[in-house]
């Protein structure tokens, strides 16, 4: 299954990409595919540690605090949005 | 000047305030930080560190004293106020008369007359400015270093250009 | 009183004649820049003044931390009443005036009359002076700028001044910061550049060199470096503003689904990453700049390299100007935003008023209701430049469709008709903002109940981007209020961030600082009515502690809004166009979601003690917070 990953501000520039698919064998969590994008990218873990945090994840435009955290799922067709932690306006 | 804990004694210490003119915003927080270190106001007009904006592109410099070997200010004071000691020119306050002499002679204008005592003030390169400047565009280097970081620089450039001569 | 200037300048430029007031008589209860601006402003004009007369008041306040190291002490504060909404107007700017204003010994100046030849006023070291500005009438802010400068001889002169649309009587004019380091921050709604057009006020000019001394110096500098520290170690402050300023909000209310576009019409733009912070760091950007004692720098200074504007250097836009200058009319392209910004600046037009009515024009295009050949052949599809450039310059001398544009988009509503109205985005006649209501409750609850209309900056609550759950039941009553979709502790929420505000734009400091740009909300706990009631303590040696720092801020809501129901505003002004009411985004983060306003409302007006039908404040929260004077005249309920 094909998610769309976007990465925004400074986000941006430690993966030298604007967003990318990132095709999966199954459904998953979105815990875990944080975790699968930190590994790809080390740098980004200050910006977007579920553990520790601050962090803001949007799982098709809604936070994931207000879905089901880190549990939240995951499927074919998805957007996910990496943001700077920081508020809007 | 001791950069990093390394004094070369064979060298004379040359102690300047450099800015990166990219970085520095203009926002004039080491001109607050001057006069509050020196006399406990926040005032601009007390500062011994000027901010000068040039527009088309914008570029912001701020500016100090430079300390010069051969400092025109020194020479051109009639009563002898103006010294160099430890590589930076001091003013003796008790000798200064506020002439202005030194202003007009310092090429760089960073030399001014304190609006309450008069008397010619310039930076002592106390170094707050550095410590407190938001973007970190001020630095306190040795002028011999960053002739010398220059000439690596510059090599590094021609490395480059020429790899298979360095090679061999 | 420390920190102070110590007196307020007031001018009357009918008389030409000047007076004092000494600061005392506002400093305690109302701090200085807005509140003291609400304060005159409530005294000096009420629902029989006409806004273009001699009888409006305009204030211009710095704050009592301006001109010290407080970190983005750098506000300059405007009141009077708005000649767009015709209610109560402020607007607020950066740069480097503010402390200025205090090195020449003033905490505000209030301008009273009409001048009866175009001047400016001249303010410098205690003394003021009306000077004449024929010389500069009809030239632009930048350009009038420049000319005072050179002519006075100081190099290092503070202005605000306004161009041919203030001059014009414009209703969507600015006043625009010139002078040296020129940086075009805009103090631009609500009209106030008509106001000083109307007292054929060009500029204020003022450069000074007393110096400013706080009560306790070294505990005030402690203060200083903790917040310094704070600053440094956020992301938010640390990193996001000084790469990207607020541009960065493109693409990420973008992804939120809740980026501005044709006129309100979509939550997603088609071109947004072409004008989008990222792509104005790689292909525009030359440096970041600073206001007065900034630590954020989030202004932006760009260079065209090549294109049609090849050859500009100067101010970058911001996010407002580039969501309502740019989705909201359709322009995905980066060069044409920026040399609308610098229009929009040189003629003194606020791009946010500026841009909902272009984007009003072009939606009635779109639909038919206005057509071609009545626009004199302009060609108003989404996403024309080059229309955009000309409607600015038309706004800016009352030219052709210009001339309607430029009342605002509720009154070019009337006079267009043909129901029009339904498309006039715009709360109390004030244009909204780029972030759309349908992807933010809070915010879009404090764009309703702001005093001077649609609002962004009335309450500004990012705690619904940045708040965790368990922190909204905490604080505001309800995980919801964490939710960016969330009803419940909305209203809470706004109240506590508008007295937040309010405090700011009274004490001069700069909101970047001490509330935006945070990744957390504990941040802004740290920064809010906790630093800053210290800081003004340890300067001014007013002891204030925060509740005593917060309720001023709700004494000064207050007062605003007493102003706003003596003009005759009630529950039913606090509204929305029906647009967010009625018609959800059918794709993007937000899709599917209307507001929902009345229990937020509702809420709002129990945690302010208002009469939940009227909005009126009650009579006890009047005394309570020492407004008795205000209780008669607006029959509080009780």
């Amino acid at each position: 299954m094909k998610v769309n990953v976007k990465y925004i501000g400074q986000l941006s520039y430690i993966t030298k990409k604007k967003s990318e698919t990132f095709d999966l064998e199954n459904e998953t969590r979105i815990g875990p595919l944080i975790e699968l994008i930190i590994n790809k990218y080390p740098s980004l873990r200050e910006y977007v540690d579920l553990k520790r945090g601050p962090s803001i994840v949007l799982l098709n435009g809604q936070r994931i605090e207000f879905l089901e955290g880190e549990n939240s799922m995951v499927k074919d067709g998805d957007e996910i949005t990496l943001l700077p932690p920081l508020g809007g306006g | 000047m001791e950069e990093e804990g390394r004094i070369i004694k064979r060298r004379v210490p040359r102690p300047l305030l450099v800015v990166d003119p990219k970085k520095c915003t203009g926002c004039r927080y080491c001109q607050l930080i001057c006069s509050y270190c020196h006399d406990k106001v926040f005032s601009p007009a007390r500062a011994r560190i000027e901010v000068v904006r040039i527009e088309s592109p914008a570029l912001d410099y701020a500016l100090a004293c430079r300390h010069c070997y051969d400092a025109p200010c020194a020479k051109s004071c009639p009563v002898e106020a103006i010294r160099r000691a430890h590589g930076i020119v001091i003013v003796d306050k008790e000798k200064c008369i506020g002439c202005g002499e030194c202003v007009k002679a310092c090429p760089f204008g960073a030399m001014k007359l304190h609006p309450d005592t008069g008397k010619a003030i310039n930076c002592d390169l106390c170094g707050l400015c550095v410590k407190y400047c938001p973007p970190v565009a001020l630095k306190i280097v040795d002028i011999n270093d960053v002739a010398i970081e220059k000439n690596f620089s510059e090599a590094e450039k021609l490395a480059k250009l020429y790899p298979k001569a360095i090679v061999g | 009183m420390k920190a102070y200037a110590g007196k307020i300048l007031e001018v009357d430029l009918t008389t030409r004649k000047f007076s004092h007031i000494d600061t005392k008589k506002y400093a305690k209860d109302f701090l200085g820049g807005r509140g003291l601006g609400v304060k005159v402003l409530y005294d000096s004009v009420g629902p029989q003044t006409n806004p273009f007369s001699g009888n409006n008041v305009l204030i211009c306040s710095n704050g009592p931390l301006s001109g010290t190291s407080a970190p983005g002490s750098s506000r300059t504060h405007f009141t009077f009443k708005s000649p767009l909404t015709g209610i109560y107007g402020y607007s607020n700017a950066g740069g480097h005036f503010a402390a200025e204003l205090k090195y020449a010994g003033f905490d505000a100046i209030v301008v009273k009359g009409k001048s009866e030849k175009p001047c400016y006023l001249y303010v410098h070291d205690d003394v003021a002076e009306i000077k004449d500005a024929s010389a500069y009438w009809g030239e632009t802010t930048f350009s009038a700028g420049d000319k005072i400068m050179k002519d006075l001889g100081e190099r290092y002169a503070q202005i605000f001044a306004i161009g041919q649309a203030g001059e014009n009587l414009v209703r969507i004019s600015s006043i625009i910061s010139v002078g040296n380091f020129t940086e075009g921050k805009a103090a631009a709604r609500c009209g106030g550049g008509a106001v000083m057009g109307s007292k054929k006020l060009k500029a204020i000019v003022t450069i000074g060199t007393k110096p400013v001394e706080v009560a306790e110096p070294e505990k005030f500098q402690a203060e200083v470096d903790d917040m310094i520290e704070t600053l440094k170690s956020d992301k938010g402050s640390a990193e996001t503003a000084p790469m990207f300023g607020t541009s960065f909000l493109v693409r990420s209310l973008g992804a939120n689904g809740a980026l501005v576009t044709h006129n309100f019409q979509l939550g997603k733009f088609e071109f947004e990453e072409a004008i989008s912070g990222e792509e104005m760091r790689e292909k525009y950007l030359w440096k970041a700049q600073g206001c007065y004692g900034c630590w954020n720098r989030c202004c932006r200074y760009v260079v065209i390299r090549s294109g049609p504007f090849k050859g500009f250097a100067g101010k970058g836009p911001e996010f407002e100007t580039l969501s309502m200058m740019g989705s909201n009319v359709g322009v995905g392209r980066l060069d044409a935003i920026i040399k609308a910004n610098e229009l929009a600046d040189a003629y003194g037009i606020d791009t946010i008023s500026g841009g909902s009515v272009i984007g009003f024009a072009m939606e009635l295009y779109q639909r038919g209701i206005l057509t071609k050949e009545e626009v004199g052949g302009l060609d108003l599809r989404w996403g024309n430049y080059e229309t955009v450039l000309e409607l600015i310059r038309q706004i800016a001398f009352k030219e052709g469709l210009g001339k309607i544009l430029g009342e605002g988009v509720k009154i070019a509503s009337e006079i267009i008709g043909r129901g029009s109205e339904k498309y006039a985005m715009h709360t109390k006649g004030l244009e909204h903002i780029g972030g759309d209501p349908r992807g933010q409750t809070g915010f879009t609850l404090g764009y309703v109940t702001a005093p001077r209309g649609a609002d962004h900056l009335g309450a500004l609550p990012v705690f619904e981007y940045i708040g965790k759950p368990e922190e909204g039941i905490k604080f505001f009553g309800s995980a919801e209020a964490a939710n960016r979709f969330g009803v419940k502790g909305k209203g809470r929420l706004v109240k506590w961030q508008e007295e937040l505000m309010a405090i700011e734009d009274s004490l001069g400091t700069c909101k970047t600082h001490y509330s935006h740009f945070s990744s957390t909300f504990t941040k802004i706990l740290k920064l809010g009515f906790e630093k800053q009631s210290r800081l003004f303590s340890l300067a001014t040696g007013i002891e204030l502690s925060p509740s005593q720092l917060q309720k001023i801020g709700e004494r000064i809501v207050n007062l605003e809004r007493a102003f706003n129901v003596r003009e005759g505003i009630t529950r039913k002004d606090d509204s929305l166009p029906e647009r967010f009411l009625k018609e959800p985004f059918k794709e993007g983060g937000s899709a599917g979601r209307v507001v929902n306003l009345e229990p937020m409302l509702d809420e709002y007006y129990e945690a302010r003690n208002w009469d939940i039908r009227t909005g009126i404040p009650k009579r006890e929260k009047l005394l309570e917070l020492g407004l008795d004077f205000v209780v008669d005249e607006i029959r509080a309920p009780a």
